[in-house]
């Protein structure tokens, strides 16, 4: 039996494939970047910090916009009772209304 | 030990401390931007991935709960998110030459053979299946763990053992070919 290894063939995969995982695991990020991101944080933090208080405090919109209701109730609370209207003496001036301008269409000549 | 350092630095992150920020970048910007140019094999993708997911540690800290998770896995999971997202909407994949960004010193022991095999596993790497690239570069490249693969992934361990398994496989026929 032909005992002749390929020339071609890597003798040892496992090695090799280890040593090419070792190679990945020396990567190096490129120049500059760490920098780029540090700079972007910078400028994105005044976003977040606006973010932040709105979403942290939220009381404050959801009290900006109930203040109106809160003064209007308050007023209202404030204002003197109306008088009772008399519903029944109103329906039946209403309907006497009617009455005298039947009455008076009649009366014309 | 470095995740109780992580950890704590995330907290001095959750406060707004840009100097905490700076310390975890420089300890982890190498090790994810590998990852996500190994993921996406395209080197214009990689640095844009890489930042953002930094930018989202940045913005999204008050999320990162220590105790359920260790940062390196959090880390990992928004930048392997970030990049499948990519390769979802990028199809076909970008094919760049992945030799260029190899990181470290150059060995002058190298033989053209080694070169020529390196070359090729390089190649089996991009061709491989998206879930099997991520599954191996994060166990072997990136030091995860099966079960912190399994969590970064969101698949079951068993799962990932059979990515790797067929990663593996493939890789090691590729070397084998002539």
């Amino acid at each position: 039996m032909n005992d002749y290894s390929d020339p071609n063939r890597d003798s040892d995969p496992d090695r090799r494939l280890e040593a090419w995982l070792e190679g990945l695991r020396r990567h190096q990020a490129p120049p500059g970047l760490q920098a780029r991101i540090l700079a972007a944080v910078v400028r994105r933090d005044p976003f977040d910090r606006a973010l932040d208080w709105l979403t942290s405090r939220l009381w404050r919109p959801v009290l900006a916009a109930a203040l109106p209701v809160l003064v209007g109730f308050v007023i209202g609370i404030g204002l003197p009772e109306e008088p009772d209207l008399d519903l029944a003496g109103t329906i039946g001036s209403l309907a006497f209304v009617d009455l005298y301008e039947e009455l008076d269409d009649a009366a014309q000549p | 030990m470095q995740a109780d350092d992580d950890d704590a630095l995330m907290e001095r992150v959750k406060a707004r401390d840009q100097a905490a920020f700076a310390s975890l970048v420089a300890r982890h910007l190498a090790a994810i931007h590998g990852y996500v140019m190994r993921l996406t094999h395209s080197h214009a993708d990689a640095e844009e991935l890489a930042q953002e997911t930094f930018l989202r540690v940045w913005s999204r800290a008050a999320t990162y709960r220590p105790g359920t998770v260790r940062f390196t896995t959090w880390l990992h999971r928004i930048a392997h998110n970030l990049s499948m997202d990519e390769l979802r909407r990028q199809r076909p994949e970008p094919l760049d030459e992945p030799d260029t960004f190899e990181g470290g010193a150059p060995d002058p022991e190298r033989t053209i053979a080694a070169r020529e095999a390196n070359a090729r596993l390089d190649r089996a790497l991009g061709e491989l299946p998206a879930n099997q690239r991520a599954a191996l570069l994060l166990t072997e490249v990136q030091g995860l763990s099966n079960q912190q693969v399994a969590d970064v992934m969101n698949l079951g361990v068993r799962a990932v053992e059979s990515l790797l398994a067929r990663a593996r496989r493939t890789l090691r026929e590729r070397l084998l070919e002539t």
